[in-house]
């Protein structure tokens, strides 16, 4: 081994070159590559690059060298009002002096920068002193006020600036072992200043420890804000702002991506400092990883490398000083950060400026929200994470619930209220939970105006519940009691057919712990099977209102297997009968929900299998109720099947089982509800245009005049009530619909009558998809009937308006909008026809097309329904070109209707009628 | 008549072996007298920060000597050396008044705690007067940073080089600048 000689360096000197410009991780892959060739030039390679490494750690040369003082400096000198004190500090960008006023008048010392550059161009010192005072209009207690802006009669400029007597941010924290919370404020007075900042168009572009002092009050001050910006502006290169500490960093750890690729300097620009800066704060750490960082490292890593997450970067540097100095160890401190804090950082952080917090205010909201427990903006809004900091914040706010308590706990005879339980306290707690949860809450809710009071109870309620589930241990029995208390406080926070506040996300946040919880102890033990099972159901029932489906369907199936699984191993006890019974039910619905009519009807059938099975033992009101919920759904779904007859069937029966109910309960408004859906579903069966049907309008009318007789009394007795006016609105349209073929005059007004009921009710309140889909229906009869009235004008606008309203509909839905999608071929089969009769063929051909092509994509299963919509389609045109005498094309849509129709046994009513009426259509061409 | 700047760069860029000395001279006498000019202008004396002296120099020359003065980034490459030989000469005198005993620490460098050690100064200088026999450019990028306080992004545009280039060059010289002082370190 030599020392460096010069041939030495000249053959080290470009394989310096090449290690240097690559990244650290390619760079030791290269040297190992090289090895192979010169494994003695590697090892030299190997021990400078280490060396490098070193050098750049200890900053070597990175200090300039002794300032170029000629003459020793001459404290005592003054420079505008102020006399020079002493030296405090000297960068590549200027010298800084302690000064204090020369005249006497204030006894404030200040600091008096030297920049080190000469204004060159004429008229330069003016704007300097210019934009120096604009920058001195800032004002915040957390900037360091600029105090004057002047130029030496050489040229020299300077700044006369408040005097901060205080140390960097990083050290001050560290030095006081600050906690991360700590560290946030202090850090939350740094944003309030630059958000001030920003709001006066300043930018600071130079935000770093340095800049950033605290004094001994621990009053946090920026320094230098603007000031990048005014030296900039005298024509030195914005990248210039970079280094311009040249005694400080000298290499740009806290530059933007947008400032070492010359993007536009912004807002933003600070705004991912102040990330820069929170991480440092939090982490120890730089975003670039632990040093040291080569220029061409760093700049790769602003631009290129998304940093680790700030809770990775504390675990992964199992940095012990580091996490003490935040009062934690290295897993606490992983801990702590993970989560908001690493969403907040990395939003502060992104590369796109698009993709940061909007403003200095917006991070500095978000932070604010950490602290007081609040869901944070950045976060996705997900209901897990709703609810924890929901449960969160009530941790803290025990005291206010306590006094709202303090009643109860009079009456209980238990003076506790802490949430914490001690052993000696537990059965206490248990009662005053169970007692809480299960009986006072109920009670509470029939008292008007009691939402307060109720909001304090979940809460309360849920604090228990999570101290108790904390420490329940192995006892199976209070876990189930903690589950059901779950699912109760559930109930009360969103359970949309129950006493509730609303807040559907709560809800489900306890429905999943308790769901969690009944699961393990029914895994235990199969005697809480029946618990899990009804609890599924309840849970299916939920979450049917938050429009997952497909969960939904799955929790029923969940419920129903549970039932099945206890059936099996012995005989559902009477209690679990009603439950079983609802289960299959629901599940029906659900199917329903999802466009599988067959599936629906038989898990309805089975719903009503059992009902009548239990009815033949006990003759319940309960259990005839279930009944009568079978066969209405039970009848539905045979309607969609097209087996009318026992439709029709079932809804008497549902009838007269509902007439016997009303007996006991003469002024029950759901019985009421349900007697006038059967008169709705009966008129439907009978004529409908969507679903299967008889044909027959004069049946039809009778009923839809009953439910219309139904809905209006509904009104009447309950004016607020939404649901009657809805009912009404629908049964006005059926009332048209089976009107129109006898009075057609009659029917467009009623149609019209709807159209406005739906009009009120949007506008009356939020509009919903229910309202403006039923409404889209209204306008179709309204069309109908104008069309057979000849009313072709009227008709063209309805149908222009019903277009308008049903197409964002049926788009909303995409590809699981079936029903969405029959609605908007009916809306098209309209225009079409209409605009046929108004002898605009081409137009009409259009939409009659257009008709056929949504048809066409809607799911084309084995499923009756969703036959019908093509047929109409089909109809429609063949319709059409016969009328044209456009033969051929009218035969091809009659033959394809047809052929649509034979994929059904003919043993079906309504698949017969249908097939009938495509060989008449065919016939009729020849 | 006593030749211009631009004349000596000239020279000196043809290769005139007489030239380079010249020119150091001569910029070394006009840079002393602009530092010393400022300062009495000035009335007290802060410290004169070398890239101020540097600016104010190419400013006043250009002027003097006209459209043939060379650009800033020539100007500047010959001036940071000169820069260093008068702030080296600075940091000698300092030594040799402290060695005497009988200076007064008084001067803005030795109340800055930043302040790279005079000692530590001459044996950089040195290293840099070897690394310039093997590899002028590093040397170079080492007066204008060091020395002179020039950023990467002003030593860039002056060399019409990229920064990253800059750097590396920079890097790669101070690896030999501590290989050279620390002697002890065998390879």
């Amino acid at each position: 081994m030599s020392t460096l000689n010069p041939e030495r360096w000249r053959e080290i000197s470009p394989l310096l070159d090449r290690a240097l410009s690559l990244s650290e991780i390619e760079r030791s892959a290269w040297v190992e590559s090289f090895r192979s060739e010169r494994p003695e030039l590697a090892d030299v390679l190997e021990i400078l690059l280490e060396e490098h490494r070193a050098l750049a750690e200890e900053r070597f040369l990175e200090r300039l060298p002794a300032p170029t003082a000629i003459e020793s400096s001459q404290a005592g000198q003054t420079v505008g009002a102020y006399r020079l004190m002493s030296p405090i500090g000297q960068g590549g960008m200027g010298s800084v002096w302690l000064a204090e006023r020369s005249d006497g008048r204030f006894e404030r010392r200040v600091a008096v920068k030297f920049l080190h550059f000469t204004l060159a161009a004429s008229g330069s010192a003016e704007r300097f002193k210019r934009e120096g005072k604009i920058l001195g209009q800032l004002q915040h207690p957390h900037i360091a006020e600029l105090i004057d802006a002047g130029v030496t009669p050489s040229g020299e400029p300077y700044l006369v600036l408040e005097h901060v007597d205080g140390e960097a941010i990083d050290q001050y924290c560290d030095q006081r072992e600050l906690t991360v919370e700590a560290r946030i404020s202090l850090f939350l007075d740094v944003i309030n200043a630059v958000a001030h900042a920003h709001a006066n168009l300043v930018v600071h572009r130079d935000i770093k420890p340095s800049n950033l002092l605290v004094r001994k009050d621990g009053q946090a001050k920026l320094l230098d804000f603007g000031i990048a910006k005014l030296l900039a502006s005298d024509g030195n290169a914005g990248s210039a702002t970079l280094s311009l500490e040249g005694g400080g960093a000298l290499t740009p750890l806290f530059a933007a991506p947008e400032q070492v690729t010359d993007g536009g300097i912004t807002t933003a620009t600070d705004v991912y400092a102040l990330g820069v800066l929170l991480y440092v704060l939090l982490t120890g750490q730089h975003p670039a990883g632990p040093g040291p960082h080569s220029p061409a490292d760093l700049v790769k890593a602003i631009t290129e490398t998304e940093p680790p997450l700030a809770s990775q970067a504390a675990a992964s540097a199992g940095d012990i000083a580091s996490a003490a100095k935040r009062g934690a160890t290295p897993e606490k401190l992983s801990r702590r950060l993970r989560g908001d804090l690493d969403t907040i950082v990395a939003k502060a952080l992104k590369k796109k400026t698009q993709e940061r917090y909007a403003s200095a205010t917006a991070f500095g909201d978000d932070l604010r929200r950490y602290l007081s427990h609040e869901p944070i903006a950045a976060r996705r809004d997900t209901v897990a994470y709703r609810a924890l900091k929901f449960a969160r914040r009530n941790r803290l706010s025990t005291s206010a619930t306590a006094f709202a308590l303090a009643a109860i706990f009079a009456v209980s005879g238990i003076a506790i209220y802490q949430a914490r339980v001690s052993q000696r306290r537990f059965q206490d707690v248990r009662k005053l939970a169970h007692t809480f949860v299960f009986d006072l809450h109920d009670e509470v809710a029939k008292l008007e105006g009691s939402t307060k009071s109720r909001e304090m109870m979940v809460q309360t309620g849920l604090q228990y519940l999570d101290d108790l589930a904390q420490n329940a241990g192995s006892d199976l029995d209070l876990q189930r009691e903690i589950a059901g208390g779950y699912a109760k406080i559930g109930d009360a926070q969103g359970y949309p057919t129950k006493a509730n506040l609303g807040r559907i996300a709560d809800a489900l946040a306890s429905y999943r712990k308790a769901d969690e919880i009944y699961e393990r102890i029914a895994s235990r033990n199969t005697a809480y099977l029946p618990d899990l099972a009804q609890f599924y159901l309840n849970y299916a029932g939920l979450v049917r209102f938050t429009d997952d489906r497909t969960r939904a369907r799955a929790l029923s199936e969940l419920a129903v297997k549970t039932f099945d699984r206890i059936h099996s191993q012995h005989a559902l006890s009477g209690k679990l009968e009603i439950p079983y019974t609802q289960a299959w039910c629901t599940l029906g619905d659900l199917d329903e929900d999802a466009g599988h009519y067959t599936q629906a009807w038989k898990e309805f059938s089975r719903c009503g299998e059992l009902a009548r099975a239990r009815l033949d033992g006990t003759k319940d009101q309960e259990t005839t109720s279930w009944l009568s919920q079978a066969d209405e759904r039970i009848a539905t779904a045979a309607q969609e099947l097209g087996l009318l007859e026992q439709a029709l069937r079932l809804l008497d029966e549902d009838e007269s089982l509902l007439n016997e109910l009303l007996v006991g309960e003469p002024h029950n408004p759901q019985l009421h509800r349900r007697l006038a859906l059967v008169y709705d579903y009966r008129a439907e069966v009978y004529y409908s245009d969507l679903s299967p049907s008889l044909g027959d309008p004069f049946h039809a009318l009778k009923n839809a005049q009953l439910y219309l007789q139904a809905a209006e009394a509904r009104v009447r007795n309950d004016p607020s009530n939404t649901s009657a006016h809805f009912s009404r609105a629908v049964a006005t349209y059926w009332v048209s619909f089976s009107l129109r073929e006898s009075d057609a005059n009659a029917a467009i007004k009623l149609a019209r009558d709807s159209v406005r009921m739906f009009d009120q009710m949007i506008a009356q309140g939020k509009p919903n998809y229910l309202l403006t889909s039923r409404r889209v229906r209204a306008f179709i009869r309204l069309g109908e009937a104008q069309l057979r009235a000849h009313r072709l004008e009227e008709a063209a606008s309805t149908a222009e308006v019903a277009l308008s309203a049903e197409r964002p509909i049926a788009a909303g839905f995409g590809a699981e909008g079936d029903d969405e999608r029959s609605e908007l071929v009916q809306v098209l089969i309209l225009a079409g026809r209409t605009e046929s009769a108004m002898g605009r063929y081409e137009r009409a051909e259009g939409f009659l097309q257009e008709a056929l092509t949504k048809a066409k994509q809607i799911a084309q299963s084995e499923e009756l329904m969703n036959a019908i919509p093509l047929a109409n389609a089909n109809q429609a045109l063949g319709t059409f070109y016969a009328s044209r005498h456009q033969t051929r094309q009218a035969r091809e849509h009659y033959e394809e209707l047809s052929r649509l129709w034979q994929r059904f046994p003919s043993s079906n009513q309504y698949v017969k009628l249908q097939q009938s009426v495509s060989e008449h259509l065919l016939a009729s061409l020849h | 008549m006593e030749p211009t700047l631009s004349s000596l760069i000239d020279a000196a860029e043809r290769g005139d072996l007489l030239a380079p000395d010249a020119l150091f001279s001569a910029l070394y006498s006009d840079l002393h007298r602009l530092a010393k000019r400022q300062l009495a202008r000035r009335g007290f004396a802060v410290s004169l920060g070398a890239t101020t002296l540097l600016h104010q120099a190419y400013i006043e020359m250009a002027a003097r000597d006209g459209a043939s003065f060379p650009d800033r980034g020539r100007f500047m490459a010959y001036a940071a050396r000169v820069m260093r030989g008068l702030i080296i000469d600075y940091a000698r005198s300092r030594q040799a008044q402290k060695r005497g005993g009988q200076f007064e620490i008084t001067s803005v460098a030795t109340d800055l705690e930043n302040a790279a050690d005079d000692r530590e100064l001459l044996r950089i200088s040195d290293a840099l007067n070897e690394l310039s026999k093997v590899e002028p450019s590093l040397a170079e990028i080492v007066d204008l940073k060091f020395f002179c306080g020039f950023t990467f992004a002003e030593i860039a545009a002056m060399k019409e080089i990229s920064e990253r280039t800059v750097q590396r060059q920079w890097e790669k010289a101070r690896i030999y600048l501590h290989r050279t002082i620390r002697s002890d370190l065998k390879i």
